[in-house]
């Protein structure tokens, strides 16, 4: 008697994550593709989601420094954040110049209501104050957001997230991105 | 080139000798010595 | 005859003997450390088979090729860029000694700036060699200098402008890692670099590894620099290494810092270009007393300290950063990098077997991989 309840707990416990998994697609996907990558903060993580987004097959276009006027022909705006004053010093920019580009980067994208995918795929090595002044002003533009799990051991993206009630998938390795990015894009 | 650095080095350990065999005492040419090992080592070009 | 008459004679007489003895030390430093290429060895060349006049020059060195049966793309790997960064050299000699190509072909330069390897770097007091015990006995490698021997190149100039343009300090004019793409009749550092840029070219490479070190307070540390050509290949290394369990930072090379080799590699041949950093205390300016024991041991109680004054890019314990891991941390890197061109450029892979599992190299010790002297 005792084994057959178990194995009808467990029968119903499969059922529901199966019924979950089905359920999945139901819900219609957050973003559309092509969708055009850029950084907020000039990091190298630009290059990590544009990987991520080959191998989630998802059509990407990498683009460090994007203009309002470069959204043309995108359905999706991926921000990476992260900064790193090396890759600011590569770019010719300055912080103050950063942010401004993104900026209005956003309000293009606001402009044709083109949704924001925000990613913070370098963990805690890329937190710090430029990264954290970009993520408190650019996350709350974001549709959704991924992040690796070690960036927010302080759980700033979970607050503003939550403040904001914007969707957050926290992934452990920038590798497991991958899934969470081809479901946002119905993948 | 070489032969520039050559000159000059040979020039200034043939100072530090002499000055090694001019000077009394004995303090002052231990050190002139310890300053001619480095100019023969690169006199002939092994440091 | 008095004290005073003789002492000149006797002290001229013990400077001929500490030169004798310190000059026989100082000449063994140029004296080639030993390498025992495995079976999969298929030519070992030298530097000045792909720019002749290099040929006699303390610049030239040799260059291991491993050409597999199959078809594949190039791969250079290099060590010795900069000769007081051992991490780079040995675990190019652990490839040399060891692997064997199925598809494709490796190069391997264990000694990029030879001439760097003949001295040490001045009023550092760094040892001027440090041996690795296998199974049959000590091997025994040199410890160089970061640039090339004043001796072979003198003088450094005031203000150096390398072959990119770029103004850097006199010294600079001697460090391998500025002078690319180097120049046919530049400075002997500059020749060498242009030798490397014409291999490149020769053998069609694609991707080139060059293995460094920094010091733990420096920035760019445990990273894969790349040039942009590279970095969708970086990217999928960074994140196949990071599921390893080795934690790599990706920094993008600046298209404005020119001499590097993740740099004009890109940008003079159009390839695959990264630099791997593994973290070393043995040149570290923070660092306590030089020994062979701090560059093979890796332990040092100031960086300790240091570690717990945040003021390093890397954790650093009482254990430290042996040369083991730094080195396994590199053999990750390379065939990270090998599966990640496989990937991305699937006609130009290079297959590499035998290549030491970081893993074992930390478990079993950097010795078990390396040959046994003579």
């Amino acid at each position: 008697m005792k084994k057959t309840g178990v194995l009808v707990i467990l029968a119903g416990l499969l059922a529901g994550v199966a019924a979950g998994g089905q359920a999945a697609p139901a819900v219609p996907p957050a973003f559309e593709t092509p969708l055009l990558l850029t950084s907020a903060g000039q990091s190298a993580d630009v290059s990590l989601a544009a990987t991520l987004a080959r191998r989630g097959g998802l059509p990407a276009t990498l683009a460090k420094a994007a203009e309002g006027k470069d959204l043309a022909g995108y359905k999706t705006l991926v921000l990476v954040l992260g900064a790193s004053m090396k890759g600011l010093g590569a770019a010719g920019l300055d912080t103050a110049k950063e942010k401004n580009r993104v900026r209005a980067l956003l309000a293009a994208a606001k402009s044709l209501s083109m949704p924001v995918l925000c990613l913070h795929l370098g963990g805690e090595q890329r937190r710090g104050e430029l990264t954290d002044e970009m993520i408190k002003e650019f996350l709350p533009s974001a549709r959704m957001a991924i992040v690796v799990a070690s960036g927010d051991k302080d759980g700033l993206f979970a607050r503003i997230c939550r403040e904001k009630a914007i969707p957050l998938k926290v992934v452990e390795k920038t590798l497991d991105a991958v899934e969470p990015l081809k479901a946002a894009f119905g993948k | 080139m070489r032969l520039v650095y050559h000159l000059i080095v040979l020039a200034l350990a043939a100072h530090t000798a002499w000055y090694l065999f001019r000077e009394k005492d004995f303090w002052k040419q231990a050190g002139a010595a310890l300053v001619l090992i480095l100019f023969l080592l690169r006199l002939v070009l092994v440091k | 005859m008095s004290i005073r008459r003789t002492s000149p004679f006797i002290l001229s007489a013990l400077t001929l003997v500490v030169c004798f003895f310190s000059g026989r030390e100082f000449l063994a430093m140029r004296a080639a450390d030993e390498i025992r290429p495995g079976p999969g060895l298929t030519a070992a060349r030298r530097l000045s088979d792909y720019f002749p006049p290099l040929k006699g020059t303390p610049g030239d060195t040799p260059v291991y090729v491993f050409q597999g049966p199959a078809a594949g793309g190039s791969v250079l790997v290099v060590g010795g860029t900069h000769p007081n960064e051992p991490a780079g050299t040995i675990a190019a000699v652990v490839l040399a000694e060891n692997i064997r190509t199925a598809k494709g072909k490796v190069l391997i330069i264990p000694w990029a700036n030879a001439s760097g390897f003949t001295h040490s770097d001045p009023q550092e007091a760094s040892p001027q060699r440090y041996e690795i015990s296998t199974p049959g006995g000590r091997r025994s490698f040199r410890l160089g200098a970061r640039v090339t021997n004043p001796v072979h190149q003198w003088p450094d100039p005031t203000i150096y402008v390398n072959p990119g343009g770029q103004k850097l300090a006199g010294i600079e004019s001697r460090n391998l890692n500025r002078a690319y793409p180097g120049k046919p009749d530049g400075s002997l550092t500059e020749r060498v670099a242009f030798a490397i840029m014409a291999l490149i070219k020769a053998e069609g490479v694609v991707l080139g590894i060059d293995l460094h070190e920094s010091a733990p307070e420096y920035p760019v540390i445990n990273a894969i620099v790349f040039h942009e050509n590279g970095a969708d290949l970086a990217a999928t290394a960074q994140m196949s290494l990071q599921a390893e369990g080795y934690d790599f930072r990706l920094e993008a090379s600046p298209p404005n810092l020119r001499g590097l080799s993740h740099r004009e590699w890109g940008d003079a041949a159009g390839i695959m270009a990264v630099l791997l950093e593994t973290a070393n205390a043995s040149h570290g300016r923070l660092k306590g007393r030089p020994s062979a024991a701090l560059v093979v041991d890796g332990q040092d109680k100031f960086y300790e300290k240091a570690a717990k004054l945040g003021r390093l890019f890397v954790p650093f314990g009482p254990a430290g950063i042996p040369l083991d891991e730094r080195v396994a941390r590199h053999l990750a890197g390379v065939s990270a990098l090998l599966e990640a061109l496989a990937e991305i450029a699937p006609a130009k892979a290079v297959s590499v077997e035998n290549i030491p599992a970081a893993p074992a190299v930390l478990t079993q010790g950097l010795g078990a991989f390396l040959r046994p002297p003579d």
